[in-house]
């Protein structure tokens, strides 16, 4: 029988009601969080996470497109104050963007620079991290935010590689995680392939929001179909 | 004596004096005629600190023995006398290395060399000998800038002696150099100063096959090679050399083969195999030249110079 965890997202959980009224994000699924730009991607994952460490579940962050400090900020507009959570360490952030603008980032126990032009490094450390949290727990939240950068960085076909190892650690400790990636910034067949890795997938496009899973026991792909908005407190679905 | 009789003979000529070889006519002496004079005059200065050298020297002196061949050395370049100009460098070359300042010594010979090849002079071979018998090995470059109009069978036997063993702890910054060129290699040398070098470096490698970096597997080798240089084991850190070289020949990754290229050679020169030193040296400063890469020859004539420092 397929558990759920809370989503985060106010009316998300009501929409992907399953046979089993049960509803929100599959435990120990990795969803990738695909659409346009400027749709919300970055938030739903952030939300997501937020979620997460107010119920006491620890969260592995990779970073490519923000850095530690962009995240802290645009995190901190819709009131979701992590730092306290930083200093708990029950996040555990990789930055991986930072580096490359020359910024020093002061590493600690739960807060590692990386860069996306070294992918082996950060899977590396992706793996350190999740050993890392399930140690704290063995329901921990995942985020790679997101795929953009790393397609910028390296070939398609290592991207596709970092994605599978990445889908594999968190599988492999249990973990329930979200990938973000923007539509159209690469092409329509490593699209496609990026998409065949993700049994769920949720597509913003700015006014709707789309879920699609499919379960290994289930032949038919299960489709949940609503509008959503961006308010002061995050993402919300109608 | 020889000075002074033509110090006095000037005077002479210049105060109207008397003298068996004055003509009956009043001599106009031209700027031609007074910058004759004074080049004569500085040629006799050079040869005075000339002998005042020799004589610091016998009695062990060898600072102020410098000095005046340094002064001397700086008459000749402005008088252009190339030959005494070699002759002076020449000497300096063998002051600094009784002194056991082997690397000025050298670059005293060098420039004493280029000079006679440039007259033609035959002392070229005589410090040709100087230069083999300090006994420091040079790559095909440097021995095309020294041994020029040579033939190529005599540069082959260039080195025939073994320098004595580096002092790791001196060259390892200068490795780190050398690795730190390629793409990735500053975070994963990080790795290398863990609490597990060996067991993270491992980890990474294993990573970088699972996602098919094979850039960032090759540099892992090189490091993984650096580690165990650090701990005196050669012969295992040459494996892991080679096999970086093989794997960057295979995704035809020049830098990547200069700078494996390097650091074989700096292994060999660890176990005391002269002729793969040579050989690999070479090979990596001939890759840095054909990419052009400036900064690359740089690095790798630092860490050259490091291994042979005194």
């Amino acid at each position: 029988m397929i558990k759920f965890i809370e989503s985060g997202i106010p009316g998300f959980n009501e929409l992907t009601l399953f046979n089993n009224n049960e509803g929100g994000i599959p435990e120990k699924s990795i969803i990738l969080v695909y659409g346009p730009p400027k749709t919300g991607k970055s938030i739903f994952c952030n939300q997501f996470s937020y979620h997460g460490l107010l119920n006491h579940e620890p969260c592995l962050y990779v970073t490519t497109d923000q850095s530690m400090k962009q995240l802290q900020s645009n995190m901190m507009d819709f009131q979701w104050y992590i730092e306290d959570y930083i200093q708990k360490q029950t996040l555990y952030i990789i930055d991986g963007i930072s580096h490359l603008s020359g910024a020093k980032l002061i590493e600690t126990n739960n807060v590692k620079s990386s860069s996306v032009g070294n992918p082996a490094d950060m899977m590396v450390k992706v793996g350190i991290g999740s050993r890392s949290v399930y140690k704290k727990s063995n329901h921990f939240r995942s985020v790679l935010d997101s795929i953009n950068t790393l397609l910028a960085f390296n070939p398609d076909q290592m991207v596709m590689r970092v994605l599978k190892a990445y889908i594999r650690r968190i599988s492999e400790a249990g973990g329930t995680g979200m990938i973000a990636y923007t539509e159209g910034i690469t092409s329509p067949e490593t699209e496609k392939n990026i998409k065949s890795l993700f049994d769920n997938t949720i597509r913003l496009d700015g006014q709707n929001i789309l879920y699609e899973s499919r379960f290994e026991d289930a032949n038919e792909l299960n489709n949940f179909k609503s509008t959503y908005s961006i308010t002061d407190n995050g993402l919300v679905v109608n | 004596m020889k000075e002074l009789l033509l110090i006095t003979g000037i005077f002479d000529r210049l105060s109207g004096g008397s003298s068996s070889e004055k003509t009956n006519e009043q001599e106009e002496y031209t700027i031609e005629d007074y910058q004759e004079l004074l080049n004569e005059y500085k040629d006799a200065e050079a040869k005075i600190r000339i002998n005042m050298a020799t004589l610091y020297f016998e009695n062990e002196n060898f600072k102020e023995s410098m000095n005046n061949l340094e002064k001397a050395n700086e008459i000749y370049t402005e008088l252009k006398d190339l030959g005494k100009k070699a002759l002076v460098l020449d000497l300096m070359g063998d002051i600094n290395r009784i002194n056991k300042k082997n690397n000025s010594a050298l670059k005293n010979y060098r420039d004493a060399y280029r000079i006679y090849s440039e007259i033609k002079s035959d002392h070229k071979y005589e410090i040709q000998e100087k230069i083999d018998s300090i006994g420091v090995s040079v790559t095909a470059r440097e021995a095309e800038t020294i041994y020029d109009g040579v033939s190529p069978k005599r540069t082959e036997n260039i080195t025939v002696t073994k320098p004595m063993a580096p002092d790791y702890t001196k060259i390892s910054s200068n490795i780190e150099e050398v690795i730190g060129m390629l793409k990735g290699a500053d975070t994963y040398l990080s790795y290398a100063k863990s609490e597990n070098p060996m067991e993270a470096l491992e980890n990474a490698y294993e990573m970088s096959g699972e996602i098919g970096d094979d850039t960032a597997k090759s540099t892992l080798l090189l490091i993984m090679g650096y580690v165990n240089l650090e701990k005196s084991k050669t012969e295992i850190s040459l494996k892991y050399f080679k096999e970086a070289f093989e794997n960057f020949h295979e995704i035809d990754d020049k830098l990547g083969e200069a700078v494996s290229s390097l650091l074989i050679g700096t292994a060999y020169y660890i176990i005391g195999d002269m002729d793969n030193v040579n050989s690999n040296f070479r090979k990596s400063i001939a890759i840095f030249r054909e990419l052009k890469d400036v900064f690359g020859e740089d690095v790798a004539m630092r860490l050259m110079n490091a291994i042979y420092e005194d």
